[in-house]
């Protein structure tokens, strides 16, 4: 007898928010394998918006989320804005006895760098600075053609490039370290919060919420469409 | 019988996610994206081991020598280690943010090296105890261990802003290297992992 093959469940979750945009159908991909237990199972074709969850381990196979690439574009094309404002303008800025100290993003990691400790401060740069750039550029290098109907160049490259760079882009993690900095700081000296530091925080649930909506399967599935639509 | 992909010859794509066709252990690209095909992660138990074991020799430097050097006016200086320094927030009346260093800096990196060393050794064992629950355990652990870098974060930006010469400056000491190394090492050991293993070693004692 051979495997019976079991559907997934559906999971409602903060993404279920952008029902609210519309309900543009699309066609969920039938067969899936979970991504941590590798359970084969149908993905039910219908039912409510939200992700699609292993009935076997509860791991996430897919997002059923209408129009989830529009709402990544728009969540990226903000963060894209306020990524280049939190690398602009300072994080904090530090008075004491009339001398004034501000720190950038880049500047940080400068100062680890001339205080010796290079390899954190490529670590720091990488982590707040190039990952998410990255992150940011490879999101819209998909999502904008895809938008104006075509398919992205390097399609392949790009995703997996996206995917390998996604859990070293720290946002959230250096949000919650410049609040700590309030407390290791607030009682040493006059500190003043930048825009870098506002800019950071609201990066932080722009990137929350589109790791969230985007779906690589949501990606592939309008790509497909695309290429059988241009195919004679 | 158990419907795995590997089971029915199939071989799920990692970065699209399109089932292929695939014999075990043959070299073959994915229908769609035309992505290598793998059925598991390469000598995932392995390479997780190597990683651990890189980071259990950093983690005692990491929690012992001093993470940030502190000079005041009249030349004292001080050193704090990740606890010393989490405890002085804690004396200062910041002790919601001591908590989350404490959890931060030693609870989770500790909880990483511990649940993913259980891990690799319940794979080789072939445990079909409490499946679900590690595979649980291992998106958690997968999850939290970037939160461990908001030590490094703080001393980047107390030594970045605390540069008055010579009323007061910070720098940097040497556990902030071995800290640094120990949250990457762990993070790539438990990107090396792969949860369906711990699957495959229990079907395969069931038989």
């Amino acid at each position: 007898m051979g495997p019976t093959i079991r559907p997934a469940q559906t999971r409602p979750t903060v993404a279920t928010l952008a029902r609210d945009f519309g309900s543009g159908e699309r066609a969920a991909p039938a067969l899936l394998a979970c991504p941590e237990c590798d359970l084969v199972q149908r993905v039910p074709a219908g039912g409510a918006w939200g992700a699609i969850a292993c009935c076997r381990c509860g791991a996430t196979l897919c997002r059923r989320i209408p129009h989830a690439l529009d709402v990544a574009l728009a969540l990226m094309i903000t963060a894209a804005v306020v990524f280049t404002i939190a690398n602009v303008f300072p994080v904090m800025s530090l008075d004491m006895q009339g001398r004034h100290n501000e720190a950038t993003l880049l500047a940080m990691a400068k100062a680890l760098h001339r205080a010796g400790m290079t390899p954190v401060a490529f670590l720091v740069a990488l982590t707040v600075i190039v990952m998410p750039a990255l992150e940011i550029a490879a999101m819209l290098w998909l999502l904008v053609p895809l938008k104006l109907g075509v398919a992205p160049e390097g399609l392949a490259v790009v995703s997996r490039t996206l995917a390998a760079v996604r859990p070293w882009a720290m946002v959230e993690v250096f949000t919650l370290a410049a609040l700590v900095s309030i407390g290791r700081l607030g009682n040493l000296a006059d500190l003043h919060l930048g825009a870098a530091f506002w800019a950071m925080g609201a990066l932080m649930f722009l990137f929350a919420l589109a790791d969230t909506i985007f779906d690589e399967h949501a990606l592939w599935e309008r790509v497909a469409a695309l290429r059988s639509r241009s195919a004679p | 019988m158990s419907a795995t992909a590997a089971a029915m010859g199939l071989v799920s794509c990692r970065a699209c996610g399109q089932l292929n066709r695939a014999r075990a252990g043959a070299r073959a690209r994915c229908a769609r994206c035309g992505s290598e095909l793998r059925s598991r992660k390469p000598e995932a138990t392995a390479r997780t081991t190597a990683l651990l074991a890189a980071a259990y020799v950093l983690y005692l430097p990491a929690n012992l020598l001093p993470i940030l050097e502190t000079g005041e006016i009249g030349g004292a200086k001080a050193a704090d280690t990740i606890l010393s320094g989490a405890l002085k927030l804690w004396h200062g009346g910041w002790w919601p943010l001591a908590i989350v260093i404490l959890i931060a800096s030693i609870v989770i990196p500790f909880a990483k090296l511990v649940v993913l060393t259980w891990l690799v050794i319940s794979v080789r064992r072939g445990s079909a105890a409490r499946l679900r629950g590690r595979t649980r355990l291992y998106r958690l652990v997968d999850v939290i261990g970037k939160w461990s870098m908001v030590d490094i974060y703080v001393g980047a930006l107390l030594v970045g802003l605390v540069q008055f010469e010579p009323l007061a400056t910070v720098s940097p000491g040497p556990a902030a290297i071995a800290f640094g190394a120990v949250v990457v090492l762990t993070m790539l050991a438990s990107h090396s992992f792969d949860p369906r293993l711990l699957w495959d070693a229990a079907g395969a004692r069931r038989g």
